[in-house]
């Protein structure tokens, strides 16, 4: 999941620690993240996209 | 951040640092239209319902809005309530991890709870959300203009 977001954000060092405001992101990049994160793990839906705000929150909900 | 639901004196008392900065990135012909925003009328739209304030805090700090008009369409008045978007607008510090994208989405479930059944929105040219609108599902269904008469 960390390659994923460092290759989709071009962020080096993205750990499970790694808030969402620091990957430079702005909001149709954020979407697209989502999306590739869809594609290669599983949907997060976006009533919960809320309750992302660091890597580790992304890794906890596709776990769920 | 959090979103949720203002009411018109806070928004009004906490955004007095956000209007000025929003009218000098977005507004158009600064030149000749100065910002003055009527507060007695907007506050009588609010006071007879008709005002939805949705707010972008980190922590207590006011960073966002989501301002938008809810009653029936005056041509479909049968059709259910609709949402007229006034205004929307996040500080440029604060647009990071998705923010708007956020902000949207829970502006979207409120509608959905005030049994808003479509919802109005435009997007300046100079600084064009629409990429990020047709990515959760709004259509680009109107073009608009605007003109400086006498000008």
């Amino acid at each position: 999941m960390c390659d994923l977001i460092s290759v989709e954000t071009n962020t080096a060092n993205v750990t499970p620690e790694t808030k969402l405001e620091d990957l430079g992101v702005d909001s149709l990049e954020f979407v697209s993240l989502m999306l590739a994160i869809g594609g290669q793990f599983k949907e997060i839906p976006d009533s919960r996209w809320s309750e992302l705000d660091t890597v580790g929150d992304i890794i906890r909900i596709i776990a769920e | 951040m959090i979103f949720q639901i203002e009411s018109w004196d806070s928004f009004w008392r906490d955004g007095q640092e956000l209007f000025p900065i929003h009218w000098q990135e977005l507004a158009l012909n600064k030149d000749k239209i100065s910002l003055a925003i009527d507060e007695p009328r907007f506050r009588k739209i609010y006071e007879d319902g008709l005002l939805l304030i949705v707010g972008a805090r980190q922590e207590v700090r006011l960073v966002g809005y989501f301002v938008a008009m809810i009653l029936p369409h005056i041509h479909y008045k049968d059709a259910g309530n609709m949402a007229f978007t006034d205004m929307y607008y996040i500080h440029p510090e604060f647009r990071k991890g998705g923010a708007g994208v956020k902000m949207f989405l829970a502006v979207e479930r409120i509608f959905k709870a005030k049994g808003v059944v479509k919802a109005y929105i435009s997007s300046k040219v100079h600084q064009d959300n629409s990429a990020l609108f047709e990515k959760l599902g709004w259509h680009f269904s109107d073009k608009s203009y605007t003109k400086m008469i006498g000008a």
